[in-house]
């Protein structure tokens, strides 16, 4: 008769103790392995959930803002006349109508003349369509004061109370004191456009010497209309307005219920998001990786265990859990710090975008899906090499062999040893790397995937660079002045003599434009109303045009003979896929024009189309907008300043003066954001590149304690056992920097290819040498450290200990 | 005895082990002098403390107390890159499992030292080939280790712990993981390498190394229980 045991649960109960007392002895002693695992976890979590976060804030928010400015479906420009304004109030179908003007202002900054847009503004206190919020300050405005947008304060130097120079055309300059500042959401950040923005009265506007009369009507559609349903209401109230009289000049529908940086917003942050997930999973497969040597370490112990009664799924359960412990823990550390990263983020592209962060919440959604990402992407990744331990038979498993094997002899290895010369030490290094080469491959695989994008960054924006640096070669003046009203040629010249401080000067002519695609007069401009992205202006080119040369793409510049030809640019050609030999109509100021395309040019930082002055002219019935380029004197000092006001005392008014440096400044500006988020990812792996590259150093020292041991045993002195790890470190991290070059190429392509479809222009192939250069510096540095700890450990080794290590 | 013609002087030499269980007295006060060209077996049982004597000689580990001189130079002292330095130059090594470098070919792994002590700089390849053909494996070159059978990878040990010439040659259950007669060549080649003036110093189990060995030295529990001169004439060169 068998004696009682104390209690029959409790062997069951404590050989389940004793299990996970085992695995947290075995985190523990390989706690320096299990940190960098845990930080390379953590990077990667860190990543995406600032990734994630920032995407479900910035989609949320920029819809909210967007959205709670109530905007119109569309904007119609026609003088609104009280008749106009009830007809589209009474027009069935259109919920609301309100009578607005856009106009192109001059704003004094520091004694130089900047462009700022004025809206003028029916009722501030009753206005329901394209609204904007008081941020300080008066509002309304009171007479004579103005609004001024809060983006656009720093930009002009604008404060409370204090007064604003501004300039409408040629009128004289008023003064006028800002009242407070509001967020237009609506809008592009001040600093991106170099523009002023200002909202006022017609009281006010009527100050700055203009008719007063709004120029726009603003509509909104009833219901949820579809964007053709839009166009389709605006083309009917339009025909409707001009059936009574009033004579519509454009229509204007911005795509539907989309912030005008909506897209780029999204697909930016789509694209980071990608990235993030994509070094999550390299952490995890990374994290697999040394689990998998780890395992192979203790092959010995699962070996023991399962002699005496272990199942496959018991030992199995202990390392799935220990990485999903691992995994929680970098879960637990990275999330909380990536959420201020997430609303730092948020807010910085609401900076960026110009949009407010009403409400900086993350949605619980995304806690929720990082939080099952930090668990289950390393169990994931783990389990093959968990279950293929696990099930190992213990025979196998005691007399699993830790000896790790020796090369083949590929040729590869062969061509790869020949770098080290006739130094064994080096050899040997190179070899090592080359021996376990699955962990090689995702070193190599981390830290190339950061350098392609560090590269592919950096190329693309040198190739933008180059790109935008056309936009100063192929036009040789120094700046484009828009005058805002008809000058006799004669007096013009006069006084751009008089001014003593022009070398060259060539008048232009210039209009807005639509290329249609009806041809009644009447058609749908798909762009915002701020007068910005997707305008079209058709220019009126002098007969002996030097300032400019766009190179031609396809046909050929205009002869003065030419009449009812048109020179397109790339970028317009490009958007409605017209070639030579095509007609194309022109929508000027309502009237349909049939042009020949002859020819078309690549005109970096601009679009439209060109004809004769005299076409232009004949087009417009001579009610064309003038236009100079100017070359100033370069002997002279503050030449445009000169040139301004010798403008001004003859009483010629400037609607806005472009510099072409300005130009550069703002094409160059637009690559910066994307760019340095690339960097920002590259960072990123290259960082989990590091740690994994550190993780594999020094399982690789554990795993060869017994051939330094024996290294030293015959000679080698410390600091070459050191030499030799961070050599294999730099064997990797240069490999690497191959693999990245290689990888960086068609990433320099597709992004150039991208350019082509967005721009008109693909981007020079260029592959940007200081990246590679810097890059090749950061991945030399993350060696020598990933491998400097395990370098020194491997250094410190005790002869003896080494020589009997197991 | 000659004694200036000691090439190995082991005076006074204790060696005490710190372990959590406790303390642990692996040598007590062993003291012996070999001469240059001596062929010595170090005998005794498992824990005896032979393989801390070799570890001694060869600077792999120091003495508590005492001291070491090989060939005239004191060893005890050194700093360990010292001691690294001086066991390449002056020691010559060979494990019981070979221990040879599974990243480098055989004629690599001869090299191995020259390059880490930078000797022989302008013909290591030469000095590697002809060393193993010394020890008759020399058209194994430039095979991986893995490729050779274990009295060939032994070879090749020994042509490695004889790279830099050094006057003491260490061995440590040279033939524990050969066949007996693979044993008995492994041992032929000691045999006349003592011969040929260096010192052979090895620790073994072989039964009939007596027989061989110019000098048994028996450890047990730490101290020499016997140290015993071979009857046998030594052979000629």
């Amino acid at each position: 008769m068998s004696k009682a045991t104390p209690s029959q649960s409790t062997p069951n109960l404590r050989s389940r103790v004793v299990r996970w007392i085992k695995l947290f002895r075995d985190l523990q002693a390989d706690a320096g392995r299990n940190l960098i695992m845990l930080a390379a976890i953590g990077a990667a979590l860190f990543g995406v959930m600032v990734m994630l976060g920032a995407y479900a804030v910035v989609t949320r928010e920029v819809r909210v803002n967007y959205l709670g400015t109530n905007p119109a479906s569309a904007s119609i420009d026609v003088d609104v006349t009280p008749t106009v304004l009830e007809l589209a109030r009474s027009f069935p179908g259109i919920a609301e109508a309100e009578p607005r003007s856009v106009l192109e202002a001059r704003v004094q900054v520091n004694g130089a003349w900047m462009r700022m847009l004025v809206f003028v503004v029916d009722d501030f206190a009753t206005m329901r369509l394209n609204t904007f919020t008081p941020v300080s300050g008066t509002w309304p405005p009171a007479r004579g004061t103005m609004l001024i947008e809060r983006m656009a304060r720093d930009v002009i130097g604008a404060k409370e109370g204090a007064l604003v120079t501004v300039k409408l055309g040629g009128n004289p300059q008023v003064p006028i004191p800002v009242s407070g500042f509001v967020h237009d959401t609506t809008l592009a950040p001040a600093w991106q456009e170099q523009s002023g923005y200002g909202y006022m009265t017609m009281e006010t506007f009527a100050l700055l010497g203009a008719p007063p009369v709004f120029e726009e009507l603003r509509i909104l559609v009833e219901g949820s209309p579809s964007q053709a349903e839009v166009d389709a209401k605006a083309m009917e109230l339009a025909r409707a307005l001009e059936a009574n009289g009033a004579k519509v000049h454009e229509i204007k529908a911005p795509p539907l219920g989309q912030h005008p940086h909506q897209r780029q917003i999204s697909v930016s942050l789509a694209m980071f998001l990608t990235l993030a997930i994509l070094s999550l999973a390299l952490a995890a497969i990374l994290v697999a990786a040394v689990l998998a040597a780890s395992l192979a370490r203790q092959s010995r112990e699962i070996g023991i265990m399962k002699a005496v009664g272990a199942r496959s799924t018991q030992i199995g359960t202990m390392y799935l859990a220990a990485l999903a412990l691992l995994g929680a823990a970098a879960g637990l550390v990275s999330i909380p710090l990536a959420v201020p990263a997430a609303v730092r983020l948020s807010t910085l592209m609401g900076d960026t975008m110009n949009f407010t962060i009403t409400d900086g919440s993350i949605p619980l959604w995304v806690y929720a899906l990082v939080a099952s990402a930090s668990v289950l992407m390393p169990t994931v990744a783990g389990m093959p090499s968990i279950v293929r331990a696990s099930r190992t038979t213990v025979s196998k498993a005691l007399s699993a062999s830790h000896e790790v094997a020796s090369p083949r002899a590929a040729p590869l290895i062969g061509v790869l040893t020949a770098l080290a010369g006739r130094s064994v030490i080096m050899r040997l290094a190179i070899r090592n790397t080359l021996r376990r080469r699955g962990r090689m491959i995702l070193c190599v695989v981390l830290l190339a995937t950061g350098g392609a994008l560090f590269v592919g960054a950096l190329s693309v924006r040198e190739g933008w660079r180059a790109v935008a640096a056309t936009a100063l070669t192929d036009r040789h003046y120094d700046t484009e002045v828009q005058l805002s009203e008809p000058v006799a040629e004669g007096r013009l010249m006069a006084a751009v003599q008089a001014s003593g401080a022009v070398q060259q000067v060539e008048l232009w002519g210039v209009v807005p434009a639509v290329i249609a695609n009806s041809s009644d007069g009447l058609d749908v401009m798909r762009t915002y109303p701020d007068r910005g992205h997707g305008s079209f202006r058709l220019f009126g080119a002098p007969y002996d045009v030097s300032l400019v040369t766009y190179p031609v793409v396809e046909g050929r510049w205009l002869d003065p003979a030419d009449t009812d030809k048109v020179v397109l640019t790339l970028q317009s050609h490009a958007g409605g896929g017209r070639k030579v030999g095509d007609s194309v109509t022109l929508l000027i100021d309502g009237q349909a024009h049939e042009l020949t395309v002859i020819g078309i040019v690549r005109e970096i930082g601009g679009g439209g189309g060109y004809v004769n002055r005299a076409e232009l002219d004949r087009l417009t019935g001579g009610r064309a907008g003038q236009m100079m380029r100017v070359k100033f004197d370069p002997q002279r000092q503050g030449a445009l300043a000169k040139f301004e006001a010798s403008l001004s005392d003859a009483g010629i008014g400037v609607e806005r003066a472009f510099g072409i440096e300005t130009l550069y400044q703002a094409l160059v500006g637009h690559v910066e954001v994307p760019v340095t988020m690339l960097v920002a990812a590259a960072v990123l792996l290259a960082t989990i590149g590091g740690l994994g590259l550190a993780s594999m150093m020094t399982i690789a020292v554990v795993e060869r304690t017994r051939e330094i041991g024996v290294m030293k045993s015959i000679g080698a002195v410390p600091f070459v056992i050191v030499r030799m790890i961070v050599a294999e470190g730099l064997f990797t991290a240069g490999l690497s920097w191959i693999v990245s070059i290689a990888a960086a190429l068609p990433i320099i392509y597709g992004i150039g290819q991208l350019g082509a479809s967005m721009f008109g222009i693909p981007l020079p192939f260029i592959v940007s040498l200081p990246a590679l250069t810097i890059w090749l510096g950061i991945v030399v540095t993350v060696s020598i450290v990933a491998s400097a700890t395990p370098a020194w450990r491997a250094s410190r080794l005790i002869v003896r200990e080494a020589l009997a290590h197991t | 005895m000659n004694m200036g013609n000691e090439s190995i002087v082991v005076r006074g030499v204790s060696k005490v082990f710190e372990t959590p269980a406790g303390s642990f007295r692996a040598l007590t006060n062993v003291s012996i002098e070999l001469k240059a060209s001596e062929f010595v077996a170090i005998v005794g049982k498992s824990g005896s403390g032979k393989s801390t004597l070799i570890n001694l000689l060869t600077g792999i580990d120091r003495p508590t107390i005492g001291e070491i001189s090989v060939a005239g130079e004191t060893v005890t002292g050194k700093t360990e890159a010292e001691l690294a330095r001086w066991r390449g130059r002056n020691v010559g090594i060979v494990f019981q499992f070979f221990q040879l470098l599974p990243t480098l070919t055989i004629a690599e792994n001869i090299m191995l030292p020259m390059d880490l002590c930078g000797t022989y700089s302008s013909g290591r390849r030469e000095r590697a080939i002809e060393l193993l053909s010394r020890v008759g494996i020399s058209e194994q070159a430039d095979k991986f280790p893995a490729a050779l059978s274990g009295g060939q990878q032994q070879r090749a040990a020994i042509a490695r712990a004889l790279a830099n010439d050094p006057p003491l040659l260490v061995a440590d259950e040279p033939t524990g993981n050969l066949d007996s007669k693979t044993s008995s060549e492994v041992m032929d080649l000691f045999r006349s390498l003592a011969g040929r003036g260096i010192t052979v110093v090895i620790v073994t189990h072989e039964r009939d190394i007596a027989k061989i060995a110019d000098r048994t030295i028996k450890l047990r529990d730490g101290h020499v229980e016997s140290d015993t001169l071979a009857k046998h004439p030594e052979p000629a060169e």
